[in-house]
């Protein structure tokens, strides 16, 4: 992890509330945060405190009410839908909860799929999604439909589909919720690996302990507001 | 892109049974289209084949009968064309069963075939030099008749003779079953044509007698000037008429009801297509709410909305391509099944069918552009949804404000519906789960609504024919051998058995156009007439005896004419400048309508009558015999026979109404089997859910029959406004052919449709039942619900 470059993720009072018919219910208070290249970040909290909308918010998933953030130092809030995917196309790697594979889709292709947007040379895609497959341990699976994997095994096709398009930050949510806690460990031992090995960021929401004692930091989300 | 495409193909794989139900909806658009209208090309063809086959005349005169020494040189003529000469003698003859009908004896050299107007032995043999009392009868005489080869009947009744039938005949003059052209409503069998040797003629006159000659021309282009040369060419005779080949009633009679398939068509195929896009519409919608993660997933990952809506687009290419394959195979058949069935009707004796490839081209395009755009109407909210709207959770039971009052309703119906647990799960998931509910009913309504449209069509069409003559006042229309003067007119009406009568006029003649003419029959009726009900439409009746006017009907007309348009009308008296002061609508074409002095005038009859109509005080059927035994009478139509003789012209819609009969019941067979199953196999987890926490075998099955029953009664009550509007949708259309039909809504239509609907129902769900028990609750609740 460098110490002193430019965050790559940088968030300046960010607020965010959601609608359910009349109902407005705000989630995030004044958020500001800077995420270092190569951090390894936990934000813990319970359920329902916001975690998960400000991954998507990193992610550029979702759009703040405001605030600013910027991603490689670049403005987000009030981007184009269309320059919006192209940031999650190229920069972001997303893990979800529950895998959230295509289910008419082999575990290669899977991997393949995130690749295909880059436009990239099919012998590429090929040897990059069977490489990123292999560093998970699941090469030997990868003609393996989801149905046909464990928990543990699909998630690790998901880092792997998240990994393969080298993004440079990789936002995870909740990526052990529905391992045991054997499979959980192993997965957060590979996200580590790959954190080092890669020198990929990653940004992970969790209630997992385990997980946040494999941070380089861990930041706390309570009632709208970060704490460390 | 390429594994988003992959992606909706296997997609498409796993939805085998909706795929399939859209295919054969997109299919039946097709065969619909394509075949009706190959089956209208093939009904030209063998018309056409036929009368080249048979050498049907390209002009036909008719003059007073003539002896060989009065009849002129035809040597010049015959430079120009092959001509038979013949003599036609309208009569009555008496059937086997003691009824009357009007004939038309042909008396023909009997040497040989006729070079012009042949005919086809179908059974027995032709005439022969020999045999003077042998005769040929048209078919028709033994298909509804049923008169055979070696039977006897009584021709001519002046002067009577008996005669043998040696053959049974296809003659190119009556392709469609000889409808009587002088009565006013053409009718399959009121006319037997029998063809008989010259011989008889001699016999009886010591001569032959000709009144009819019938030309093929060597060169048919050559016909205007030809024909407008017939009068110089045959002078000395007295020529009452000339007919083209496209005049010749059955010709004519059969152009202008093919019409109709081009009319009829049309909102048929729209019935089907608005139920295809619907469905198609529901399950692609169904398909986006179940794989929202999915797409969520996909936006996620970077892919734009566009691509993700271009790649679900894809499975609309792919029905409609399945579909429009599909269409076109069985577009044969159908062209079969409404050329055949039409044939048999109208009584073609053979169809000589033909392929036309610009309609299967077209009916393909439009199955495979309902299908793209139908699919692509869902898809346009993909436009505004961002990856964090569609991960988020946002179930079907969330009762925004538009459903909330369905939670009184539920509470309200599960205290009606008392407390068993099959009851409350079963109403339960369908008020918690509005929008599936209500797809699930659109969808059942939509296939009874289907056969419905149909058989409430075929029902108020029989229900017109019905009753559309009963405000008549007259019993029988009689049309006399040839015009007579009043005295004797009135003496021939003024029968026992007749109370009240109203003598009329009636002759050819021509409207000429810019683009040409048109031969009509020329009715004359008294202004004061009564008896014949005039459905008018717009302007007015004639108010005077004498004014040079027309009533006119556009309906099955070649030409159209407009209210107060000034036409030129050509008799053998001359020309008349007239005006159209009416519009109206009957089911006969090539009539028009003007004032009785008129009719006089114009057709030279002044002081004479062809034929009236007539109130009877004794039976109908015994007045038409009394009638007939008068020689001066030459045809009677009877009221009571009407309905028939209506349903019989309204035979082109009742084919294509009954064709699509049958096909909508299939194809709702198969709609109510693919919503029902559909429906319980995506609720699976939920019901391994129940299974999984105790719910018995019993309770479930009785959950599932207690939510489709409520939805069934839903959808048979939805399917009836649905039905009605599509129904005054076809016969609003079918108006530009036929008299208005109105819509009659019969309680025996609605129970022949429904009632099979509500007996199949339960049973199409029982494959999906059984499923749901055997299945494996592990793993089914092991798999995520990730759709």
């Amino acid at each position: 992890m460098r110490q002193e470059a430019s965050p790559v993720i940088s968030l300046r009072d960010v607020h965010k509330s959601f609608r359910t018919g009349e109902v407005i219910t705000p989630v995030l208070d004044g958020v500001s945060l800077d995420v270092r290249p190569g951090e390894f970040l936990v934000i813990f909290g319970v359920s329902g405190s916001g975690k998960t909308t400000l991954l998507n918010l990193m992610g550029a998933m979702d759009r703040a009410d405001r605030g600013s953030i910027r991603l490689d130092g670049e403005e987000i809030v009030g981007l184009s839908r269309k320059r919006l995917t192209e940031i999650r196309r190229r920069k972001i790697g997303y893990i979800f909860q529950f895998y959230n594979l295509l289910p008419t889709l082999t575990a290669r292709e899977n991997v393949e799929m995130g690749l295909e947007l880059l436009g990239l040379d099919r012998e590429v895609i090929r040897t990059r999604a069977e490489d990123t497959l292999d560093r998970v341990g699941m090469k030997g699976m990868a003609d393996k439909y989801p149905d046909q994997l464990s928990g543990g095994e699909q998630q690790r096709v998901a880092i792997a589909r998240a990994l393969a398009k080298e993004p440079g930050i990789v936002l995870a949510d909740e990526p052990t919720g529905n391992l045991d806690e054997h499979t959980a460990a192993g997965v957060v031992r590979l996200m580590k690996e790959l954190n080092t090995t890669t020198g990929n960021t990653f940004v992970v929401a969790t209630h997992n302990r385990e997980l946040a004692g494999a941070a380089h930091r861990v930041l706390r989300v309570t009632e709208g507001k970060l704490t460390v | 892109m390429r594994k988003l495409l992959l992606k909706s193909l296997r997609d498409l794989l796993r939805m085998k049974l909706r795929v399939v139900s859209i295919w054969l909806l997109v299919s039946v658009v097709v065969f619909v289209y394509a075949g009706a209208f190959m089956a209208r090309e093939s009904l030209y063809h063998t018309r056409d084949t036929l009368c080249s086959r048979l050498r049907l005349s390209d002009l036909e005169v008719t003059f007073t009968p003539a002896s060989p020494d009065e009849m002129p040189d035809l040597g010049d003529l015959e430079q120009q064309a092959v001509i038979t000469r013949r003599l036609l003698t309208p009569g009555g003859m008496e059937l086997p069963d003691g009824r009357t009908l009007a004939s038309l004896i042909i008396y023909t050299d009997p040497s040989g075939h006729p070079p012009v107007n042949d005919v086809q032995i179908l059974e027995g043999e032709y005439l022969s030099p020999g045999d003077e009392t042998g005769v040929v009868i048209e078919k028709s005489l033994a298909e509804i008749h049923g008169y055979r080869v070696g039977d006897t009947l009584t021709i001519n009744p002046t002067f009577p003779v008996e005669v043998e039938v040696r053959g049974i005949a296809v003659s190119p003059e009556c392709l469609v079953t000889p409808a009587n052209p002088l009565i006013f409503l053409p009718s399959k069998g009121s006319l037997g044509i029998v063809f008989a040797s010259m011989k008889l003629v001699e016999n009886a006159f010591g001569y032959p007698l000709y009144n009819n000659l019938s030309f093929l021309l060597r060169n048919p282009e050559d016909r205007h000037a030809f024909e407008a040369a017939i009068p110089d060419r045959l002078k000395g005779l007295e020529i009452e008429r000339v007919t083209s080949k496209e005049e010749q009633f059955g010709y004519r009679f059969l152009s202008q009801d093919l019409k109709g398939f081009s009319i009829m068509i049309g909102p048929v195929v729209g019935i089907f297509c608005v139920i295809t896009a619907i469905v198609i519409i529901l399950t692609i919608h169904r398909l986006l709410v179940s794989q929202k993660k999915q797409i969520g997933v996909l936006m996620a990952l970077g892919f734009t909305n566009g691509r993700i809506a271009l790649s679900y687009l894809l499975m609309g290419v792919l029905f409609g391509i399945g579909g429009s394959a599909i269409g076109v195979a069985v577009s044969f058949r159908v062209n079969e099944l409404y050329a055949g069935t039409y044939a048999r009707i109208v009584g073609m004796p053979e169809v000589v069918y033909t392929t036309s490839w610009p309609h299967i081209l077209a009916g393909a395009l439009l199955g495979l552009a309902l299908a793209v755009v139908s699919t692509a109407v869902p898809l346009l909210r993909l436009r505004t949804l961002s990856p964090q709207v569609v991960i988020r959770e946002e179930p079907e039971t969330v009762t925004r404000v538009f459903f909330r009052p369905l939670r009184g309703l539920e509470r309200l119906v599960s205290r009606a519906g008392g407390t068993s647990l099959s009851q409350k799960i079963g109403l339960r998931n369908l008020f918690r789960r509005p929008r599936l509910a209500l797809a699930t009913i659109l969808l059942i309504a939509l296939a009874v609504s289907l056969s419905l449209t149909f058989q409430i069509a075929i029902g108020s069409m029989e229900h017109h024919a019905e009753t559309q003559f009963q405000q008549e006042a007259w019993d029988a229309g009689i049309g006399f051998r040839s015009p007579l003067d009043l005295e004797d007119a009135r003496q021939v009406m003024n029968l026992d058995g007749i109370r009240e009568y109203e003598l009329a006029v009636s002759g050819f003649g021509r409207l000429l156009f810019d683009s040409g003419y048109q031969d009509f029959r020329i009715v004359g009726r008294a202004p004061e007439d009564t008896m014949r009900t005039i459905n008018l439409i717009s302007g007015r009746l004639p108010a005077d005896n004498h004014e040079n006017t027309i009533l006119y009907n556009n309906g099955l007309a070649e030409r159209k004419l407009r209210l107060g348009e000034r036409v030129t009308l050509e008799t053998g008296r001359g020309t008349f400048e007239m005006e159209v002061a009416g519009l109206i609508e009957e089911y006969t074409f090539g009539q028009i309508y003007m004032p009785l002095g008129t009719a006089e005038r114009v057709l030279g009859m002044e002081g004479k009558r062809t034929g009236g109509l007539a109130t009877f005080s004794a039976d109908p059927h015994r007045m038409e015999k009394k009638l007939f035994e008068n020689e001066l009478v030459s045809q009677v139509t009877l009221k009571v026979d009407l309905a028939d003789i209506v349903l019989e012209l309204l035979g082109t819609g009742k084919i294509i109404l009954y064709v699509s009969l049958l096909i909508s019941l299939a194809i709702s067979l198969l709609f109510l089997f693919t919503a029902v199953t559909v429906n319980l196999l995506d609720r699976q987890r939920e019901y391994a859910t129940l299974q999984s926490i105790g719910l018995s075998d019993r309770s479930m099955i009785g959950s599932v029959l207690i939510e489709m029953g409520v939805e069934a009664a839903a959808a048979l009550v939805l399917s009836v406004p649905i039905s009605i509007a599509l129904v005054t949708f076809l016969n609003h259309n079918f108006s530009a052919l036929w008299p208005q039909i109105d819509t009659h809504l019969a309680l025996k239509d609605f129970l022949t449709i429904m009632t099979p609907a509500v007996l199949v129902l339960p049973l199409s769900a029982v494959p999906a039942i059984r499923f749901l028990l055997r299945m494996d609750l592990p793993e089914v609740l092991r798999s995520r619900a990730f759709g």
